[in-house]
């Protein structure tokens, strides 16, 4: 399981960054101009705003973009995400029942897309992989497309219930 | 787009199903308009603005439908269905062939009046999450089944162990195979009495209590009144109070054996109204149940729907012997009520039940695995940090109470205890068995390669100590074991993986 984990791609950092940036600007902007009329004592409001804005920009980003990556194996899919909730998720083709490409607006001008996965689990019904090249989202795709195909009517042609554990 | 090979050319569904979508959202329109024009009457009854609020909301309701339209195309390719949508956002859904196990066609009245139809084409993943184009018209509906049933009908996809074709537009659905049903499992009256009385519900007890109290204005005379229950039985003027400690105890005593009484009786009556007459069959469509006094039912459930078994019971049926047994089915199924299979029972006849469901329950040479206590210490830890705030809170307020909050601590340290103790997993035969509860253990067994995905999550605190939670997709319940150590964790994955890889969804769905 010591799998190398593929990182995502670069312009997902900088989507991330313009993401934490839609509500750190407004409040690095909100906290100059408080700053400026001068009502507070001084630095009572850019120092808290800039610390906030900066790890909304900056630092956060950044630390989710180091702790997400995939793994594109023959047979299954792996997920691995978040610091402070760390998930690692492997779905086996075999289990997706259906496919989503996503591209939101943001996305579009960086090329990106994300691939959803569906399988019939309560738990981790979609999984999601964000922050893919939107050519290869859809390469990812055909591949786990064309595994379904050929699972389910080729190599498994001589299977019986007996081989079922406890049949 | 894609690099699959298309049999078509993309298509968008039909435009005049523009007109019952446009109609369903009109009808919720004119109730925002008549609320409107109300508010517009009551401020001085300026008519042509209601006009144009009307007319602007109506035409931005018919752009946007036209605009969804417009965006929606499907095309039916070699592997899979494609539907595209969104304006902005675009999402491009694929459903392979294989996975589609119906396509159903449903004609809602207008649609209907217009010749127009809508199509699901379902997975098993469940409601929201299916495909569905609104709307084409019937005859397209009809070609799209074709198709579906075309590309599922080939030779190869053939359930291989079933050996005869598939007659022409056969369905996916298993080859019927005749056999008469089998009882596996019945209660008589005695049993189902025997039941009743371990149903005896303190809960039931706390509702009717509560009741009593906030409804006692309805009753004619007040249950709290001495004087009244002097009056009844006949003791005359302050009896009751008179009697003397001695008699003060009885009637305490009375009074809780009554509700015990209660709460058998009503336990007994609940159970035999929902249970009585309990049958489980095998039939060549699966598992047949039916049950009921007043609201008999009766519930069919093929096999390959099961996903997994919960075996549970209670603290004091527990040390009779007494077991019940719950089958867990695909999602989609869940909210057609319960499927008990076997809700009191010893564990020689709930066995073979689930035997019948392809499902090894664990014996008792099984050996369980323990789990690292840290999840739990970790948890004590943090209620007892709460507790100890609440103590500091009240203290500065009512400086004689800070120890109240504090008695709490022995039941969260024992109740994290249990749900330690209780906790256990173990993997043989193909099956991953967990076990947990706090008074009595309940064990979920699901066969590895029913399971749909495999994740393992380590909160900050779980990194630091050491412990990590391994949380299965299984389909219509949940899976999971907390307190593993991660390398644990990775080994189990991998194994339960190895078992998925053997067979696919697909072929679960049609085998048996």
């Amino acid at each position: 399981m010591i799998d190398e984990l593929t990182p995502l791609h670069p312009n997902h950092r900088i989507l991330m960054i313009v993401q934490g940036a839609i509500v750190g600007l407004p409040l690095l902007i909100g906290g100059i101009v408080l700053e400026i009329t001068g009502k507070l004592p001084t630095g009572l409001a850019i120092v808290p705003a800039a610390i906030v804005a900066l790890w909304l920009m900056g630092f956060a980003p950044l630390r989710r973009y180091r702790h997400k990556g995939y793994r594109l194996a023959q047979d299954r899919l792996r997920v691995v995400k978040g610091w402070l909730f760390h998930s690692d998720t492997v779905v086996p083709f075999g289990r997706v029942q259906h496919i989503d490409v996503l591209r939101s607006p943001l996305q579009r001008p960086f090329d990106l897309a994300t691939l959803v996965l569906h399988t019939a689990g309560t738990h981790n019904s979609s999984v999601q992989l964000p922050g893919l090249l939107y050519d290869d989202a859809q390469a990812m795709r055909e591949t786990i497309r064309a595994f379904i195909t050929r699972e389910t009517t080729g190599v498994l042609d001589d299977f019986t219930p007996e081989d079922l554990p406890g049949a | 787009m894609g690099t699959a090979p298309f049999k078509e050319a993309p298509r968008r569904t039909e435009l005049l199903g523009l007109v019952p979508h446009i109609a369903k959202t009109l009808r919720q329109a004119i109730i925002g308009l008549v609320a409107v024009a109300f508010g517009a009457g009551q401020v001085g009854g300026k008519a042509w603005l209601v006009i144009i609020v009307g007319v602007v909301a109506v035409s931005i309701t018919l752009a946007a439908s036209f605009v969804r339209w417009w965006r929606t195309i499907y095309r039916v390719g070699a592997d899979d269905i494609r539907l595209e949508t969104g304006l902005l956002s675009r999402e491009a859904r694929s459903v392979p062939y294989e996975r589609i196990q119906d396509v159903s066609i449903s004609e809602p009245l207008l649609a209907r009046l217009l010749g127009l139809a809508t199509v699901t084409f379902e997975t098993g993943a469940g409601g929201k999450d299916e495909m569905t184009l609104a709307y084409v018209t019937k005859a397209e509906g009809e070609r799209l089944r074709n198709v579906v049933r075309r590309q599922n009908a080939t030779p190869s996809a053939q359930p291989a162990e079933h050996g005869a074709p598939l007659p022409e537009g056969g369905t996916l659905v298993d080859m019927p195979v005749e056999e008469p049903p089998r009882v596996l499992f019945a209660m008589d009256l005695r049993r189902l009495l025997t039941f009743g009385m371990f149903e005896f519900s303190l809960v039931l007890l706390a509702v009717i209590g509560a009741a009593l109290q906030q409804l006692d204005f309805l009753l004619p005379f007040d249950i709290w009144d001495v004087d009244f229950w002097d009056r009844q039985l006949e003791l005359g003027g302050g009896a009751l109070e008179s009697l003397g400690f001695a008699a003060q105890i009885i009637a305490i005593v009375l009074a809780v054996v009554s509700l015990l009484l209660l709460g058998v009786v009503s336990g007994l009556v609940r159970t035999v109204l929902r249970d009585y007459g309990f049958v489980l069959e095998r039939t060549s469509r699966g598992f047949r149940r039916q049950r009921g006094l007043l609201n008999r039912t009766d519930v069919v459930m093929p096999v390959h729907r099961v996903q997994a078994a919960v075996l549970g019971t209670g603290l004091v049926r527990r040390m009779f012997g007494w077991h019940g047994l719950t089958f867990v089915s695909l999602a989609n199924d869940a909210k057609s009520a319960s499927h008990d299979v076997a809700p009191f029972a010893r564990r020689a006849e709930i066995d073979p039940v689930a035997s019948e469901a392809h499902i090894h329950l664990p014996g008792p040479d099984v050996e369980w695995q323990r789990l690292s206590a840290k999840p739990w210490i970790d948890k004590f830890v943090v209620g007892a940090l709460a507790l100890g705030i609440a103590a500091i809170v009240i203290s500065l307020y009512e400086p004689a109470l800070f120890w109240l909050p504090l008695l709490l601590l022995p039941v969260v340290a024992f109740g994290q205890y249990l749900g330690w103790y209780r906790h256990g997993w173990a993997m043989e035969g193909g099956h991953v068995y967990v076990k947990k509860g706090l008074l009595a253990p309940t064990i979920i067994a699901a066969p590895a390669r029913l399971l749909q995905s495999v994740e393992i999550a380590q909160s900050l605190l779980g990194r630091l100590r050491g412990y990590a939670a391994l949380r299965f997709g299984l389909a219509g319940g949940n899976l999971a074991i907390e307190g593993l150590a991660r390398s644990t964790a990775q080994i189990i994955r991998e194994n339960v993986l190895d078992e998925i890889a053997r067979v696919d969804f697909s072929r679960l769905n049609r085998a048996r």
